[in-house]
């Protein structure tokens, strides 16, 4: 009986305090350093997962379609609590910031033709595409280390970018040949050695 | 006529959101083209101020979809939007947790695990790009962009500091 399952069941994490961790998380990562405070509120401060634990849920966010965060949200609402668990993380994660995001989009929609709101805006969106690019650029130097992973990354942005692909068309094209060159091979024997 | 449109939504939202690798922001090139250039919901300038608001407020930039939702069919449409982005992505990610042990060494899991990543900054890029094209940026906003990306990438310095710096000199007339 080593189901880490069990583990976390013995906390009581109600619905209420999933909502309330994820909408915490939400407003706290407020800027960015997502998976940072995510880590340090549910390790450190509320002990709901260990480090393994959060490594996996995370993991298994990033992998998965959607946004980090959500995926993260749902994991772990589904861990204490099911499926209703899910939804509550998921609830406390977006609702308020839906509303904040509802008022401002009517305030802009309202007074958007004013010569002010534009200028301020166009420079915001020139400070949030340079946000967008960052996140590209820090996992590409990361990342882009072999010419298979440069013309994988070339590909997908010429695809959409130049010509116009659907979205659908450059996955389905590129990710089985990218999973493919970076299925594991050779360590796998070890792996699976039968453990005394 | 408020029909279609919500069906529109639906359909829409709910495929970017299970082809959403790497975050919401590797689809935007792909709602872009739909909303603005299929649908026409929006302007090519409002497309990129949506994009730049739910990228500077609290909670995941996904809530992108919501503001152009309200825009495509007003309160009821941005809910819509809202749920069909949302949802699908969380029943894929509630699935997999349930199975998530027995994947947890599979090799599949390995390989998709390094192979989207060049896949997603590929789509990245492209994103930047799009979302330049459609504010029909210039080259002191582009310059703008240039600065923020380099210090973002470089620096620990909260985006939040830097949008609001980019918003002033947008505001002061340097950004056109």
């Amino acid at each position: 009986m080593n189901d880490p399952t069990l583990q976390l069941k013995r906390l009581t994490v109600t619905h209420t305090d999933l909502a309330l961790c994820f909408l915490k998380i939400t407003l706290v990562s407020f800027g960015g350093g997502l998976s940072g405070w995510a880590r340090q509120v549910l390790i450190e401060e509320r002990q709901w997962l260990t480090d393994e634990e959060f490594l996996t849920a995370y993991t298994l966010a990033r992998i998965l379609p959607g946004p980090n965060i959500t995926n993260l949200a749902v994991y772990v609402g589904t861990r204490f609590q099911g499926l209703t668990g899910a939804g509550a993380a998921l609830a406390g994660l977006t609702l308020v910031p839906l509303a904040i995001m509802l008022s401002l989009g009517v305030i802009y929609f309202h007074y958007h033709h004013l010569p002010g709101v534009q200028s301020v805006l166009t420079g915001v969106v020139a400070g949030a595409v340079g946000l967008t690019l960052s996140v590209g650029v820090k996992m590409g130097l990361d990342i882009l280390r072999q010419p298979i992973a440069i013309a994988l990354a070339a590909a997908a942005f010429v695809g959409m970018a130049v010509l116009h692909w659907p979205l659908w068309l450059v996955l389905v094209l590129l990710a089985p040949i990218s999973i493919a060159w970076y299925w594991p091979r050779d360590r796998n024997n070890r792996e699976e050695a039968p453990s005394p | 006529m408020n029909g279609p449109v919500f069906l529109q939504l639906i359909v829409l939202f709910g495929s970017l959101s299970l082809l959403s690798f790497g975050g919401t922001n590797t689809v935007l090139p792909e709602m872009h083209r739909q909303a603005v250039t299929g649908y026409q919901w929006l302007t090519d300038q409002q497309f990129a101020s949506v994009f730049a608001i739910a990228q500077a407020s609290p909670g995941p930039s996904s809530l992108i979809v919501s503001l152009v939702g309200l825009k495509a069919a007003g309160w009821v449409g941005a809910l819509v939007a809202t749920a069909a982005m949302f949802i699908p992505c969380a029943f894929v990610a509630f699935a997999v947790t349930l199975t998530w042990e027995h994947f947890k060494d599979a090799k599949w899991r390995l390989a998709a695990e390094k192979g989207l990543a060049p896949i997603t900054i590929g789509l990245l890029m492209a994103s930047g790009l799009v979302i330049a094209r459609a504010a029909d940026h210039g080259w002191s906003a582009l310059l703008l962009t240039a600065a923020t990306t380099v210090l973002l990438a470089v620096t620990r310095v909260n985006p939040l500091y830097i949008m609001a710096a980019a918003g002033l000199l947008g505001g002061l007339g340097l950004v056109k």
